[in-house]
């Protein structure tokens, strides 16, 4: 574009600040909700994901009366301190279907050196474990060192990098990715540790429903093909009082609410765009109107067709990029600000994206408003780029 | 011969109606000719000068100018001689209200070069030969007001000078003088006549009897049709 048209440009978007401003406001607006929306959108699929890959187990079996319901047990580490029948995990491993279960074990705290609110402990065995170990060796080389612990990526392990339970100190030895939920804010220990707390908590008159260390959950691996209706009945007709969730069964809800989420931040989304489009339209239909005889005159002195077009184009691209850029920025403030606060009000996994996901949102986000001015006016710039120079000078005239 | 109309016709419908706003015309103008049209208002006088000027197109008819053939030019070729080639002054002065009076006048200009419309450091345009004829015109001093500063006859100066700010071969003006007082009206035709001079063809609308003294090509416009009204060898010298 030429030095002539950019003049044009941006002294055409200072001459009637209120009616530039107020549409770039409106465009900023719309680049907020879109980021925000991005955003949240993404990290609540990649919360979803990173949940999903963490459970590691296809079928979770848990005692009756877990707030499975709630996707408690695993998902938020809350068992309500209810165990599963002796003899489960080892009629768990004998059925047909069944490639590798193991046993979890979950105690809940009301208080530790590390946090104001409860801390969940879950125990795992590490000679059957194939969902925790696997986390652990993502944040730590070799084996969890005997008597150490993992925690979330919430837990604040001060400059000591110990946590105390019941008076006791123990040495924190990785901190886990986040992802997106309670299990942020667990504790997780082999079983040799989980009964050294229990012993420390005894020790301080802590008593406990049962004498010896009950599961509190088995997780199970299935075998390719496995029936899992039929491994239900079975299990269920040997015990009772447990509950087969797939993993399927287990996310259905958190699915559920991320995706009503997502559909109600496109809703906005799109309800902005389009109150955007018409306004863009509408405000620059009115400025075309009354700037016919500008136009009559910059097509009698030598404007073609197309370059009275990309003159409108251009203001309307230059409205579009003050908008997006205002807007990016305020919706990159608010968004990285309050992220933690947006993770606890949506309730579900919430995990902020990658740098690189980051850049794509952004880059989205832009191409999309800055197209959405031009867009939008395409068809006033087509008119104005027809106008009749000699009529519109005529029409006022006479 | 600098430009040439033959069998020109501009049809419109008028509440279901055709009629020729310019109806057969021809016409012809030499490099150095000083043509003046008079006649009526609605007689088609602006609507023939808007196809000479290539702003409009004829219903049929042809208008070469300097041996081209508007109907054979893209868009752009069109706009390109409109530019530098022909000189317009509209009827009512039209202006872009956020740039000033001298802005406005190198508008032309900027959009032949690509150049920026703002002119930062006046002293850069001393090559330019405006400002004596601002000086004519009597505006030199508000050249750099907003237009909305300025009387409609002072706009109307503006807008001639800034017609001529490309050096045009031909320049095509709609009532000069309209809106302008004796003295200033006077001025416009000397102007004009100086252009003639150093060989610019020059085609006036006007309902201004001076016009008699100046041109040396006189028409009538009745009706849509052009009918001459006389002709001098030495126009208004």
């Amino acid at each position: 574009m030429d030095k002539t048209n950019l003049d044009l440009i941006l002294e055409n978007y200072l001459r009637n600040p209120f009616r530039s401003l107020g549409l770039s406001l409106l465009i900023a607006l719309f680049a907020s909700i879109l980021l925000i929306g991005g955003l949240l959108s993404l990290s609540l699929s990649d919360g979803l994901k990173r949940l999903s890959a963490r459970l590691g187990a296809d079928v979770i079996v848990i005692p009756q009366g877990s707030e499975i319901n709630d996707q408690t047990v695993l998902l938020q580490g809350d068992t309500k301190y209810k165990y599963l029948p002796q003899g489960s995990l080892e009629y768990i491993r004998s059925l047909s279907g069944v490639k590798a279960a193991t046993p979890q074990y979950f105690l809940i705290t009301l208080s530790a050196s590390c946090c104001d609110q409860k801390v969940s402990i879950i125990g795992f065995d590490a000679k059957s474990d194939f969902v925790i170990q696997p986390w652990i060796r993502e944040v730590l080389a070799g084996k969890l060192p005997q008597g150490s612990i993992v925690v979330g990526s919430e837990i604040s392990t001060g400059e000591k990098k110990t946590l105390r339970f019941f008076d006791r100190e123990f040495p924190v030895a990785a901190k886990l990715e986040p992802v997106g939920n309670k299990l942020d804010q667990a504790v997780f220990v082999d079983v040799a540790t989980l009964a050294s707390i229990r012993e420390a908590a005894e020790a301080k008159g802590v008593t406990f429903l049962d004498e010896a260390l009950s599961y509190s959950s088995i997780l199970i691996q299935l075998k390719e093909g496995a029936d899992v209706d039929r491994l239900s009945r079975e299990i269920h007709s040997r015990f009772d009082g447990v509950q087969f969730r797939t993993r399927k069964d287990l996310f259905s809800g958190l699915q559920n609410s991320a995706d009503f989420l997502r559909i109600v931040v496109w809703s906005i989304v799109a309800f902005v765009l389009i109150l955007a489009a018409v306004a863009v339209v509408i405000s620059f239909s009115l400025s075309a109107r009354e700037r016919r005889r500008e136009y009559a005159l910059l097509r009698i002195i030598g404007f073609t067709r197309k370059r009275l077009q990309n003159l409108v184009l251009g203001e309307a691209l230059l409205v579009s990029s003050v908008g997006t850029y205002v807007g990016l920025l305020f919706a990159s403030v608010v968004f990285f600000t309050f992220q933690i606060w947006i993770g606890e009000c949506v309730e579900v996994p919430f995990i902020i994206p990658t740098a690189v996901e980051i850049a794509g949102v952004y880059a989205a986000v832009m191409f999309l408003l800055l197209s959405v001015g031009p867009v939008a006016v395409y068809g006033v710039a087509k008119k104005v780029s027809r106008i009749d120079a000699y009529a519109a000078l005529r029409e006022v005239e006479h | 011969m600098i430009l040439n109309a033959s069998n020109l016709y501009k049809t419109y419908t008028r509440r279901g109606d055709e009629f020729n706003a310019v109806d057969q015309v021809e016409f012809f103008a030499w490099s150095g000719d000083f043509s003046v049209i008079f006649g009526e208002s609605g007689s088609g006088k602006s609507t023939l000068l808007s196809l000479l000027a290539g702003i409009h197109r004829p219903t049929k008819g042809s208008i070469v100018f300097n041996g081209i053939d508007f109907a054979s030019l893209t868009d752009a070729e069109l706009s390109a001689i409109r530019n530098d080639k022909i000189g317009y002054i509209p009827q009512d002065a039209v202006f872009l209200p956020q740039f000033t009076v001298l802005e406005n006048i190198l508008l032309p200009r900027a959009i032949r070069d690509g150049k920026k419309i703002r002119v930062e450091d006046i002293s850069e345009l001393t090559d330019l030969d405006i400002f004596s004829k601002l000086e004519s015109l009597g505006i030199a001093h508000l050249v750099n007001e907003m237009p909305a500063e300025l009387s409609g006859g002072e706009l109307k100066r503006a807008s001639i000078i800034r017609a001529l700010v490309n050096k045009p071969d031909i320049v095509i003006a709609d009532e000069p003088t309209s809106n302008l007082d004796e003295a200033n009206g006077k001025n416009v035709f000397e102007l004009l006549t100086e252009l003639v001079q150093f060989g610019t063809s020059v085609i006036v609308a006007t309902h201004d009897a001076r016009g008699f003294k100046y041109g040396n090509r006189l028409y009538t416009m009745l009706k849509g049709q052009l009918l001459p009204s006389g002709e001098s060898d030495y126009g208004g010298l």
